[in-house]
């Protein structure tokens, strides 16, 4: 930089100064302030405010995080409790070991409630039906994750909808049947299974 | 009130509250953060605000002045630099009015070259006014390394950056110092002909 920039920024820093009055307000109110007693360790000092206030956000967000994921519900769920009419079983615990897929699976009350929530179907048909052995998978599950434990309610199925379970029916068949659907952890239907005998038990 | 203390020492008895080592620490030290505080904000009142503020600070955290780091002076310029930054942010939406030019015509016909003199004051406000409208970022290097005279090591200690990113943004901000001092050139040039004519008539 050139001689007469260095001078002038030089005599600009020279001139720039505090006047003498507000030079000695200052000074007293820093004296004031250091005569004051320390505040107590407890408080936290402007500078810090931050840290408990990003500590309150990053509770908020994840309580909404947990929020928002119980409450997410797969498209699957929908389709099978709106095609499932009302249950027939009383409540009776079990143990199953139809598929591979299901350890440890009872019938409980609360299902039995959940299940009698569900939309009744007025639909009835003469009963030819096919007895598959064991659990067929739900088609709509592949998105779900691993079975571990569940539920089997016991329900009145229109003979109708199987084939969107991937069952084959007869043609004609159009009479409710006897189905136990299984019930994941989460929730969720997982598999369908037609129970042998529905056809006498059904009229 | 003398005391040949050091700035470190100063900063070791506040620690321990010695209302006397902030006075010497303040009277030695305020010139050169009320310097920083006014070139970066522009506002006298506001440059008054910063250095209470950086004072203060100082009584609170002196304990956290790391010696081997940097300077006292340093650390100092760092603290009136957050502070300006922090008030300059505040005060954005505030337009300030042009403040009015210094009475130039009384002091300048008690020297003895009123012509150099009143050419220097012109230089000197043309400068002033040239830092207050650089981007802060460079404005910020001009005043620490320019008008404070800190080292590039001192000057990216208070600024809390690399040697490099001083120098290139020192070189930037005089490039643009320059070009706007070249923009007025003329229109001051011919403000202070007329000043020089009434001082001289």
């Amino acid at each position: 930089m050139s001689e007469d920039y260095q001078r002038t920024a030089r005599a600009l820093a020279r001139e720039t100064e505090m006047n003498p009055a507000s030079t000695a307000r200052i000074e007293q109110t820093l004296l004031r302030a250091m005569a004051l007693p320390p505040s107590a360790g407890g408080g936290w000092s402007g500078g810090r405010v931050w840290i408990p206030a990003a500590a309150a956000i990053l509770l908020i967000a994840g309580a909404l995080f947990v929020w928002r994921m119980n409450r997410t519900l797969p498209i699957g769920e929908t389709r099978v409790m709106s095609a499932v009419s009302k249950p027939t079983a009383p409540v009776t615990r079990m143990t199953d070991k139809a598929t591979d897929q299901t350890p440890d699976v009872t019938v409980t009350a609360a299902t039995a409630r959940s299940a009698r929530s569900i939309r009744k179907t007025t639909r009835r048909a003469t009963a030819t039906v096919v007895n598959p052995a064991g659990f067929v998978e739900l088609p709509w599950t592949v998105g779900l994750p691993a079975f571990e434990s569940g539920e089997i309610v016991r329900m009145e199925v229109p003979v109708a909808s199987l084939p969107a379970y991937g069952i084959d029916i007869s043609a004609g068949a159009n009479r409710p049947v006897e189905a136990d659907i299984l019930i994941g952890q989460d929730g969720f239907a997982r598999a369908i299974r037609l129970v042998a005998n529905s056809a006498r038990s059904v009229q | 009130m003398t005391d040949g203390a050091t700035d470190e020492q100063l900063l070791a008895r506040i620690v321990a509250r010695d209302a006397t080592a902030l006075s010497l620490l303040f009277r030695r030290r305020q010139p050169d953060v009320y310097r920083i505080a006014m070139l970066m904000t522009g506002s006298a009142a506001a440059a008054e605000d910063v250095t209470q503020d950086v004072f203060l600070a100082v009584m609170h955290d002196a304990s956290r002045f790391e010696s081997g780091r940097a300077s006292v002076t340093a650390w100092l310029c760092g603290i009136a630099r957050n502070h300006a930054r922090r008030r300059l942010d505040r005060d954005r939406r505030i337009v300030p009015l042009p403040e009015p030019s210094e009475p130039l015509a009384a002091e300048a016909v008690m020297h003895a070259d009123p012509l150099r003199e009143m050419s220097n004051a012109e230089q000197i406000e043309l400068l002033r006014r040239a830092v207050l409208t650089l981007p802060v970022r460079y404005r910020e290097v001009v005043v620490l390394c320019d008008l404070q005279e800190l080292s590039y090591a001192d000057a990216a200690a208070a600024l809390e950056c690399s040697i490099g990113t001083v120098r290139s943004r020192l070189h930037r901000g005089r490039q643009l110092l320059t070009a706007k001092m070249h923009a007025h050139d003329g229109a001051p040039a011919v403000a202070a002909a007329k000043r020089i004519s009434r001082c001289l008539a």
